[in-house]
């Protein structure tokens, strides 16, 4: 590649990342992604990257990694939890507070726990939300056999910030049957 | 998609003005491509089959390892055990509970990160015993834990260059956590396997863009909602489907019935029940198939029990239409135990 060449595919590139970062409005961002007329708005990259930051998030809350705050390192700033399955629904709000959520419970580096899936991922006008299932199981505690505990899915917002995709928002919701149709088996039968 | 190119241009550009300017590294750290992420996940999740159905008599599941990689069980014994080299793969494999239809392994939370040489990642995996295609056995969680890998580009795609097992405890003295992801092991370097430009896609000679492989993994993520959740009497169940299309078992044809058996099924607004996982895609001459694991988990709400209410497998055609992605045909597979594989 001669230097002059080099020095183009350079600002090209140096211009398309200004571009896709900086001096685009988020709308305009969209228009130009939208083009891609699919259910799925976001650059490869940005999806492939919501998805790596979800499945993180399962394994900063298990291990409680860096007294909990790798978990709260997923979040914005003014980032926010809400298990809605705790008491009356409970938030948690800003580093300090996620860290903590994440260093309770059983934690480790051996304890895995939160199996997600289902990951759903959709343009939003602040960036990006989406949704993921999780169930939760009890592997290898100490004197009980393995088996579910609980599940749901989780509904999330995420934002693009200069360290990469974070959780701007994320609650968990239990999961809860409203409907059981006779014609179907009911657990147990 | 030139953003993209442009921005791995880039990342190559600084990459290789940072490595002049500092040391020189002995295995340079590539970029990786949305493409490499894509084709890193599908080895993963094909792990799974490859070692639940022992097929091709365990070579299916040695032959996504590369030449002299490893496979440590470190739950094997007392101090774990080692397989390297296809022959002991292909062993391994054969191993234990195997069949065709017989699904156990349920991999998740993939997280895959550059590394030199290469890639490294990290799973969960839960490892579920199915009831035996409805023999009467009762499911459960059998045990689980994760998988700490190294990848490495070969002329054939992407592989595991070493794989461990490290098994689930809580509430045990703490351990030292699994090496990994901060301390990746010297990787023999593999010429041309850190250029970006886009050489062997994903095993078959694809036509598919990184965006067709997400919006079909998001299609299939829409499923468990468009069913569980079900908002709209099956509307979206159905609009994930062709307007062609055939489900089976029970054979549903055409977006009416499907609607109809989905609004059949227990729901809620925040019911959560079919979990996928290993959602494998290939692509084919007019469009994609895929398959991907099922276990439907009956939730215990208000402190009741969980339990598991069936486990299994879907094989999918996938069609692209004006609409985007859908479903051409779905047959779900119950999990059956086989004897060890011939």
């Amino acid at each position: 590649m001669t230097s002059g060449r080099l020095t183009t595919a350079l600002g090209v590139a140096i211009l398309a990342m200004l571009a896709l970062t900086v001096l685009l409005p988020a709308q305009q961002r969209e228009a130009t992604t939208v083009a891609r007329a699919s259910a799925n708005a976001l650059a490869a990259l940005d999806t492939i990257e919501i998805q790596q930051l979800v499945r993180k998030s399962a394994w900063a809350l298990d291990s409680g990694d860096n007294y909990g705050y790798a978990y709260a390192d997923l979040f914005t700033p003014d980032g926010t939890f809400v298990g809605t399955n705790q008491g009356e629904g409970r938030t948690y709000q800003g580093r300090d507070q996620l860290a903590t959520l994440a260093r309770g419970g059983t934690r480790g580096h051996t304890v895995q726990s939160h199996l997600t899936m289902n990951h759903l991922v959709k343009a939003s006008a602040g960036g990006a939300t989406g949704r993921a299932y999780v169930v939760v199981v009890d592997v290898g505690v100490v004197g009980k056999p393995n088996k579910v505990n609980h599940g749901g899915y989780y509904d999330d917002e995420y934002q693009k910030t200069p360290q990469g995709w974070r959780f701007k928002r994320r609650t968990y919701y239990e999961s809860k049957v409203d409907v059981w149709p006779a014609s179907s088996p009911r657990p147990g039968q | 998609m030139r953003i993209a190119i442009a921005t791995g241009v880039l990342s190559v550009l600084v990459v290789g003005f940072s490595g002049t300017s500092a040391q020189q590294p002995a295995s340079p750290t590539p970029v990786l491509t949305a493409i490499d992420y894509l084709e890193i996940e599908q080895l993963v999740y094909r792990y799974g089959y490859a070692l639940d159905t022992g097929g091709d008599n365990g070579f299916a599941y040695a032959d996504l390892y590369a030449d002299g990689a490893t496979f440590t069980g470190t739950n094997q014994g007392p101090s774990g055990r080692t397989y390297e080299g296809r022959e002991r793969l292909a062993a391994l494999a054969r191993g234990g509970k195997r069949g065709p239809n017989f699904m156990s392994h349920w991999v998740t939370n993939v997280v895959i990160e550059p590394a030199p040489g290469g890639a490294i990642g990290k799973t969960y995996v839960g490892i579920f015993d199915i009831g035996n295609g409805g023999n009467g056995a009762k499911s459960r969680v059998d045990h689980g834990g994760i998988y700490n890998d190294v990848y490495v580009k070969t002329p054939k795609g992407w592989r595991f260059k070493s794989r461990s097992f490290f098994e689930s405890t809580s509430g045990a003295p703490v351990q030292p956590p699994p090496a990994m992801l901060t301390t990746p092991g010297a990787l023999s370097a593999s010429p041309g396997s850190r250029s970006a430009n886009p050489e062997p896609r994903i095993a078959n000679p694809g036509t598919l863009s990184a965006e067709d492989y997400i919006e079909i993994q998001q299609l299939v993520a829409r499923y468990p909602y468009a069913l569980d959740q079900n908002p709209d009497e099956g509307q979206s169940y159905a609009n994930l489907f062709t307007t062609d299309a055939v489900f089976r078992q029970p054979r549903t044809e055409g977006r009416p019935n499907l609607a109809k058996m989905a609004s059949g099924a227990p729901h809620g607004a925040k019911y959560a029940r079919h979990f996928l996982a290993n959602h494998v895609i290939e692509a084919t001459a007019d469009g994609a198939v895929g398959k991907q694991y099922l276990v439907a988990v009956d939730i215990g709400e208000s402190g009741q029990p969980s339990s598991i209410f069936l486990g299994g497998h879907y094989e999918d055609v996938y069609a692209k239409t004006p609409e985007g992605w859908r479903f051409k045909t779905r047959t779900f597979i119950a999990s059956v135990t086989g004897t060890e594989a011939k």
